[in-house]
């Protein structure tokens, strides 16, 4: 259902430490009445899975800057898979050369966000796509 | 089809937005009454004197022109050296190295997490060798150099590179080295993450470093504080001078109850800034911040030596100003806050790349910000006159309220028991949220116009692609480099690097010891930037790998004291 708000893991994994864009959007996010689960910098790819299981999540949104998204991606659907988070949606923002956007879909991320997305077409995907557990 | 025109709409287009950058209201022309009863002697000043609103020199550009400082790192060692290289043969008169974000956190390159990290945003250092190759061939005493990495190897080789090509320690000129514990780090864009809870101990570490560095190198100035991090977090101009003086002078608190000799201390710092494109704006807080920063020296800390009273700065164009859309055009806008700067008298500056919204710059995104300085230097006059906008009505007003305001802040974080109160109680993150937020919902509502990213936008697919250094590196050359670290630990003396650990630990632990002899020891031994900072870490409570990933490989296993503090990830 459309009108269900999701719940929505948001975080960095990896070493870059640039979470501006991530941290905005989390504000963003809560603000439009979303459930944001935010789980900072610095994380592995197998907490970032964990932490979406335990909380029950609808979407993992993963935040790069660093230009790590491919390896880093693929370890997250790896591990997503491995936890059988078949209903979970896998979606990435930021530094995110549009090039690599095919490659990206492939891994399995649902949507990608690159550099110049506006908040508002985020939102909305998000609310579209909405809660795919509780709808 | 085309775009529509709107000749006539244009024609009478008005400046729409009433305020500053940061949202400071401002008014449609200045007078003399704006400035009315202004002390020129108190609170102006000629460049030079006290309280150095004008400027720290009296004529500055005439007597030397900034640094050309620009950001450099390179996929490996020997590629950031070629940089290097090439750029001082082109003008460039100084050096700002930045290390990959393994490094940056102090992991090494055969760490998992670093698994595509390597040489991705910087250079790694991991070793004294990586230190030798990126400055191989550049004379140590006459190059001035900054180093943004806070490892505990990479100054400390610094250090043994001059000893090695016979330079003395009292002719290297550069800033860094030597942090005290930080709002802001170049990994940590967000605030607080750097501030432990071994404050008071790596205070005292840091307060005997500084004396050993000012008794050895006294053209070096260790500490670097950077507002410029700060800024990027899409504060204010006010808080971004608010924040880093919190912290400057929280340090400086505590300093003085470690019993620090306080001028020296003084003598010691200095800072990085942000200049973003409100030239006004940027101007008016170079010039109170100048004047807060001379104040609270001189009548808070005691500092007796007008010297010291000055804030001395190297300027970085906000990265947050570079946008990714048609970014060909984040030329002017560098070019345009590099003037802010200049007309804020910088004492060394980097433009940023036009790539700087994905990249460490490339050689030709570097060259163009380096020709950026050459014209600001060379061809536009404005480094005739030291603090030309002095005397302007609108600057003069708008200095006296960003004196204000982050002097209001100051108070605020103050009244709240200090910077760390004000970062535990998460009102720092509050303040950062808040600005940005804002910015965001002005951008959306195009109440801010930002050019090419909510007016004057092209189609994505006709945006020219902008040459990406990420995408020319050779993964090749990485791994090479990786491997030739796995050789290196392998090779090397296991025995001297355990005992140069187990040194360097040992002093850790005891604390307020200056820790660099014992570093340089270790560099030596071709200990690892993970290993130093893993033993470290180890002193200090921590595990000895921040992602508990990696055990400690030496036999002498010490079970790491238990951490008292929640921020584990603090201490990156």
């Amino acid at each position: 259902m459309a009108d269900e708000n999701p719940r929505i893991l948001l975080g960095k994994v990896g070493l870059d430490g640039h979470d501006r864009g991530v941290r905005m959007l989390a504000t963003w996010l809560r603000d439009t009445g979303m459930e944001v689960v935010y789980i900072g910098t610095h994380n592995t790819p197998e907490a970032a899975v964990k932490a979406a299981e335990q909380e029950d999540v609808d979407f993992i949104g993963l935040s790069f800057q660093g230009a790590e998204h491919i390896p880093l991606l693929k370890m997250v659907a790896v591990k997503m898979k491995e936890a059988g988070l078949n209903d979970v949606l896998l979606v990435a923002g930021g530094n995110i050369p549009r090039q690599d956007i095919p490659v990206l879909k492939e891994i399995g991320v649902d949507a990608i966000f690159p550099p110049g997305s506006p908040m508002k077409t985020i939102t909305e995907y998000f609310r579209k796509r909405g809660s795919r557990k509780r709808g | 089809m085309g775009k529509e025109i709107k000749i006539k709409e244009g024609y009478f287009d008005k400046a729409k937005r009433t305020r500053t950058w940061s949202g400071i209201p401002v008014n449609e022309v200045y007078r003399p009454e704006d400035v009315k009863g202004m002390d020129y002697s108190r609170e102006l000043g000629d460049p030079g004197t006290y309280p150095f609103t004008r400027g720290v020199y009296s004529n500055m550009y005439r007597g030397r022109l900034w640094s050309r400082r620009l950001i450099t790192g390179c996929s490996t060692p020997a590629l950031t050296n070629e940089r290097f290289k090439y750029l001082l043969s082109e003008g460039e008169t100084a050096i700002n190295m930045i290390c990959d974000q393994p490094t940056q956190i102090c992991l090494d390159p055969d760490h998992p997490m670093a698994d595509g990290a390597v040489g991705r945003s910087g250079v790694p250092i991991c070793t004294m060798n990586d230190m030798f190759t990126i400055m191989d061939g550049i004379p140590l005493d006459e190059i001035s150099a900054m180093l943004t990495a806070i490892t505990p190897i990479a100054f400390p080789s610094y250090l043994l590179l001059a000893q090695k090509t016979g330079v003395p320690w009292n002719k290297l000129r550069g800033t860094g080295g030597i942090w005290p514990p930080s709002l802001s780090s170049p990994v940590c864009m967000y605030g607080g993450r750097e501030w432990h809870s071994a404050f008071r101990s790596e205070m005292e570490e840091f307060v005997a470093e500084t004396e050993w560095v000012a008794k050895n190198l006294p053209l070096w100035n260790p500490t670097n504080y950077n507002a410029y991090i700060i800024r990027e977090t899409g504060v204010t101009a006010a808080q971004e001078a608010a924040f880093i003086f919190a912290q400057v002078f929280e340090v400086l608190k505590t300093a003085q109850e470690c019993g620090a000799d306080m001028d020296l201390i003084a003598s010691k710092i200095s800072f990085t800034f942000s200049s973003m494109i409100d030239i006004f704006e940027e101007v008016a807080k170079f010039r109170a911040a100048r004047k807060i920063y001379a104040r609270t020296l001189k009548e808070t800390f005691g500092i007796k030596n007008p010297k010291w009273l000055r804030m001395k700065m190297h300027v970085n164009t906000g990265g947050i100003l570079m946008e990714f859309p048609q970014a060909i055009i984040n030329v002017a806008r560098g070019a345009y806050a590099g003037l802010a700067a200049v007309l804020g008298g910088c004492q060394s500056l980097q433009i940023c790349g036009y790539d700087e919204a994905v990249a460490i710059p490339t050689e030709e995104a570097a060259t163009i910000a380096l020709r950026t300085e050459q014209i600001l230097a060379f061809e536009s006059g404005v480094t005739n006159v030291a603090d030309p906008l002095g005397g302007s009505y609108y600057v003069e007003a708008l200095t006296e309220k960003m004196e204000e305001e982050i002097q209001k802040l100051l108070d605020e974080i103050e009244g709240m028991g200090g910077l760390t109160v004000a970062i535990n109680k998460g009102w720092i993150d509050q303040q950062m949220e808040k600005a940005w937020l804002t910015y965001q919902k002005e951008v959306e509502n195009k109440d801010r116009v930002v050019v090419g990213v909510n007016e004057f936008t092209i189609p994505d697919e006709a945006d020219r692609a902008i040459p990406v250094y990420h995408h020319e590196v050779d993964q090749e050359l990485v791994q090479r480099y990786i491997n030739e670290v796995k050789e290196l630990k392998k090779n090397r003396s296991q025995q001297k690097v355990e005992k140069a650990l187990d040194n360097f630990r040992r002093a850790a632990e005891k604390g307020g010891q200056n820790l660099l002899p014992l570093a340089m020891e270790c560099c030596k031994a071709y200990v690892t930037t993970a290993e130093a900072r893993g033993v470290y870490r180890m002193a200090k409570g921590l595990p000895y790998d921040p992602y508990e990933m990696v055990e400690y490989p030496f036999k002498s296993k010490v079970r790491p004291k238990k951490n008292s503090s929640e921020t584990i990830q603090a201490t990156m």
